[in-house]
């Protein structure tokens, strides 16, 4: 089989053009932002319950670097904010595991270690 | 008359020695604090002569000395709880895992469970029978003889649950710490509820059970108290000293060792 010059243009144009097309969507990709997300709570100091906070709050899709303070009765956890849950979501997760929300907070820098809101 | 009195000297003198020479009655008492520094216990039960506690904060399963040193750990353990052991093996539960695994010499074994756990809070075996608190479906789950049956269910009534965190077998009973209604729940292997203990005891979270010595020992979590009934329900002691968030009970060779959470250590009693 032969291939003709025209051939081998269309095969060097499409690479080139997927070379770019490739490039271009790396390029145009912003990196990708986080929300940092504290949830505060009464009555965490129970290990049963801080950790069973913890472990409904992990199903959040997203949620990383999930903290749990039984001292100040915080989770502190961040989830790339294309992924960012509603607030009456997180306050359902909190609810469904025993606890009354007192705060959630959102914020795209993340919180001082042992941040206690206001 | 002389010889009179001195009979009856005589006669009180051996009362008196005869009196003093009564066994007395056996009762606990207070006997040391060991430290566990780093450690944050859940769960103590003794295994091949060891003694092993599910420290939670670290998601490890370790054995210590009688100094609180660390002899060996297990890691990466999904936040252990109430563990169970038998003279070679550990039966640990992972609350964040929803699963319970079994511990021996020879590594880490799955254990298969036709249900589906939300947070297996205790665990306990006897021969062949195997029981998990289910903390957040309000439940035990009990598997004897190639069948499984639930006991409990969501509420405040006697023969329901809310939020157990631990479970012991005895040779004929079920023993539930129902955590957040704040009692100790007794039921027999056909799953029928029993009797009800520590309802009136103002309980702030029961944590923890054990049962030994014809004796049920209940962790009052919030309560700073280790309270211990008769098997029907009747209140003999109340240690409220020494005791820092305790989550659980270990009776070994008349010794009672009580995990303090908050306090990362071990409070002994002796029964003596």
């Amino acid at each position: 089989m032969k291939i003709t010059t025209l051939q081998q243009t269309k095969v060097w144009v499409i690479l080139v053009t997927l070379l770019v097309l490739a490039n271009t969507s790396v390029w145009a990709q912003e990196p990708a932002s986080t929300t940092y997300i504290q949830v505060r709570v009464d009555g965490l100091s129970c290990p049963f319950c801080a950790y069973g906070l913890e472990k409904k709050l992990k199903k959040l899709e997203g949620a990383k670097n999930l903290q749990i303070s039984l001292e100040n009765g915080m989770a502190t956890f961040e989830v790339p904010t294309n992924k960012k849950p509603e607030k009456a979501k997180v306050e359902k997760i909190v609810t469904d595991a025993g606890f009354t929300p007192r705060e959630i907070k959102f914020s795209s820098t993340p919180f001082k270690a042992n941040e206690v809101p206001n | 008359m002389k010889c009179l009195i001195k009979r009856l000297s005589l006669f009180f003198v051996v009362l008196l020695v005869l009196a003093g020479c009564q066994p007395k009655p056996k009762q606990w008492r207070y006997i040391r604090t060991i430290p566990i520094s780093g450690i944050g216990p859940i769960g103590i039960v003794q295994a091949a002569d060891n003694l092993w506690l599910s420290d939670v904060d670290n998601n490890r399963v370790v054995t210590v000395d009688k100094s609180g040193s660390i002899i060996q750990e297990i890691n990466a353990i999904a936040r252990p709880m109430h563990i169970a052991g038998t003279k070679d093996e550990l039966y640990i539960p992972q609350f964040g895992a929803d699963n319970v695994i079994r511990w021996d010499a020879e590594g880490i074994h799955s254990i298969a469970i036709a249900d589906t756990l939300d947070a297996p809070g205790g665990v306990d075996v006897n021969d062949d029978r195997m029981a998990i608190a289910d903390f957040f479906n309000h439940r035990v789950l009990v598997y004897a003889q190639h069948q499984s049956y639930s006991i409990g269910g969501e509420g405040h009534d006697n023969g329901q649950l809310y939020y157990p965190t631990d479970v012991k077998i005895t040779d004929s009973l079920l023993y539930i710490a129902d955590a957040y209604n704040n009692r100790v729940e007794v039921y027999n292997y056909s799953g029928k509820y029993v009797r009800t203990i520590g309802w009136q005891e103002s309980i702030k979270v029961a944590a923890g059970v054990e049962v030994a010595n014809n004796q049920i020992f209940i962790t009052d979590f919030y309560g700073n108290r280790l309270l211990i009934y008769d098997i029907y329900g009747k209140l003999l002691y109340e240690f409220s000293e020494y005791l820092d968030k305790p989550t659980d009970a270990l009776w070994a060779n008349d010794t009672l060792y009580v995990a303090n959470f908050k306090g990362h250590s071990l409070a002994v009693f002796a029964w003596q």
